[in-house]
């Protein structure tokens, strides 16, 4: 499913994090590790924020430099903590990724009914708090046809009712779509029963199945 | 000094010095270290009297004085609107009148070493008989300082005023491409580089413009245009350090490598539409305004893509201005600058395809 091998992170020549081999088969997982362990980094290097040495394939056959833009067709990211220009409404965004997302309408609408972000979207993004900020990038994390999903702190700043929702929504995902869930949270250990994952822990450098 | 002076001093001008101090060593070298010491005398006099002499030169020299005002003036706001410095709204109690006093001392302190540079020009133009240009210098430095200072003023007193963008509430009868977004950054949070740097780049190319000439030639307009287009390198700075911080979200798009350039292609050509539209009401033929705006669009789409290659390294991106600013002028002299917009456009395509998803920001 998703493949990273000899990956090599370095940043102003530090090395952050160097995986020899790791590979996530069909399911939802979750990545552990301590605050600067290189969590963050491992899932933006995944979504191709970040560059790293080494490979990176989707299904045996999509690479993330050779095939760029398929890769990105599959692959979507919400950070921790989203910046958008504070200009653009929601609608901006939405529409912008369902757009090159290639995603279906009704799809959207419905996730921005699950959500509940409509009555707000037409706003510039100034004016959202933390937390409408972050509902809406999850709603663009869930935007087309993706085979795998990063979600980076998913709970953080998330009111408490959200949050079965979300929850609720990654599984029918993964159930129904099979679409792969990579999670970094704090939080979520109260919830690992509820999606079945797996972790992966991040530590001294590296990143392996625990 | 009183209290908001001082305050302000420590807050806005000593910061500022402190944290340019890499950039104004480096220009100090630039001006001072490169002469030896026996010719600095003569050489800043000729410097001086080139500047009272020439109106090229003049154009040039207000438009490096002008994007000091600028950049300086974004560090004085940026420190105005910081959350360690909240308490500085305080100063919104007293008078307006008192606030832009103040804001104007901190000005031509940051202004300072326009300010040395443009008194001893003064001099000079008043000691060859020119004093019509010594008060334009001063007077242009003294318009910029006030200018900057107002804006300072109004954002002091309106701290949050990005959430009341009128950008957003437009309406398109199509769906806004992609690039619009740019636009959007542009008006709410780059509006006074925007209309300083286009009024500076509509001064330079219409001064060029009014050269009498005994003759058709394309040349004048077109070195207009280079000193009008390379007025925009501050405004493109700006613009790739918003990219990295609020752009992020765009390299998980899958869009095209191409696509993605064509963007920034429409992006600058819209940028300098009304520097076309100045020259096709000058009688410059259509076909040399198609070949001054392809130079000029890949001028700025160089400097888009050569600030990845130089990791927003900004003394780098200034050697690079000069030497690009000089080649150009050098190669539209003999005739050249179709070359120049070949090369352009194919480095400017070579380093955004190379660097676009790898270049990340160093988080400072």
């Amino acid at each position: 499913m998703l493949y990273l091998s000899d990956i090599k992170k370095t940043f102003s020549g530090q090395l952050i994090l160097t995986i020899p081999s790791l590979s996530f088969d069909n399911g939802i997982f979750w990545i552990r590790g301590g605050n600067g362990s290189g969590k963050t980094t491992l899932l933006k290097m995944i979504a191709g924020l970040a560059s790293c040495e080494g490979t990176i394939q989707l299904d045996g056959s999509i690479d993330i430099t050779k095939n760029p833009v398929d890769y990105r067709k599959y692959v979507n990211y919400a950070e921790a903590e989203p910046l958008f220009p504070s200009f653009l409404s929601g609608y901006d965004l939405v529409h912008l990724f369902q757009k090159t997302k290639r995603a279906d309408k009704r799809d959207v609408d419905q996730l921005i009914e699950t959500f509940n972000i409509r009555s707000y979207l037409s706003n510039p993004i100034g004016t959202y708090s933390s937390g409408m900020a972050k509902k809406l990038s999850l709603v663009l994390a869930f935007i087309g046809q993706p085979k795998v999903i990063l979600l980076d702190e998913p709970l953080v700043t998330l009111e408490d009712h959200s949050i079965p929702i979300l929850l609720a929504l990654i599984n029918s995902y993964h159930r129904e779509r099979k679409v792969t869930f990579l999670l970094t949270s704090h939080q979520l250990f109260e919830h690992e029963a509820q999606l079945n994952m797996q972790s992966i822990l991040v530590k001294d450098n590296t990143a392996c199945f625990q | 000094m009183f209290p908001i002076s001082k305050v302000l001093n420590d807050v806005v001008v000593a910061q500022f010095y402190k944290q340019n101090t890499g950039l104004l060593l480096f220009i100090f070298f630039i001006m001072f270290g490169m002469v030896e010491g026996s010719q600095l005398v003569y050489y800043h006099l000729s410097l001086m009297t080139g500047i009272v002499q020439s109106t090229a030169f003049l154009l040039l020299v207000l438009a490096v004085w002008f994007v000091y005002a600028v950049k300086s003036s974004q560090f004085v706001i940026s420190q105005l609107v910081k959350p360690q410095n909240a308490f500085l709204y305080t100063i919104t109690a007293v008078p307006r009148v008192t606030q832009l006093g103040n804001l104007l001392v901190a000005h031509l302190l940051v202004h300072l070493p326009v300010w040395l540079y443009a008194t001893a020009t003064f001099f000079v133009a008043i000691n060859q008989g020119k004093p019509a240009i010594g008060f334009l210098i001063l007077a242009y430095n003294l318009l910029l300082c006030l200018a900057v200072s107002f804006v300072s003023v109004w954002k002091l007193n309106h701290p949050t005023s990005f959430n009341i963008s009128l950008f957003s509430r437009i309406t398109l009868p199509f769906k806004k491409p992609a690039f619009w977004i740019y636009f959007g950054y542009i008006f709410n949070d780059a509006m006074l580089i925007f209309i300083v740097t286009k009024l500076f780049s509509y001064l330079a190319l219409f001064g060029f413009l009014q050269i009498p000439l005994d003759h058709y030639e394309n040349r004048v307009p077109m070195m207009g245009f280079l000193v009008g287009v390379a007025s925009h390198a501050v405004l493109i700075y700006e613009i790739r350090k918003w990219e990295d911080n609020y752009l992020l979200f765009f390299k998980n798009l899958p869009i095209k490598m191409s696509s993605r350039f064509f963007a920034l292609i429409a992006l600058y050509s819209l940028l300098v539409t009304p520097e076309i539209f100045l020259l096709i009401v000058n009688h410059v033929h259509l076909l040399d305004v198609a070949r001054t705006a392809a130079f000029g669009i890949g001028l700025l789409l160089f400097f888009h893509a050569v600030l990845y290659h130089l990791q927003m390294n900004m003394d780098r991106y200034i050697q690079y201005l000069l030497i690009t600013f000089l080649l150009s002028f050098a190669l539209i002299l003999f005739e050249l600058s179709w070359l120049l917009t070949l090369i352009y456009f194919m480095f400017s395509f070579h380093w955004y395809r190379k660097y676009f998803y790898s270049f990340e920001a160093m988080k400072l």
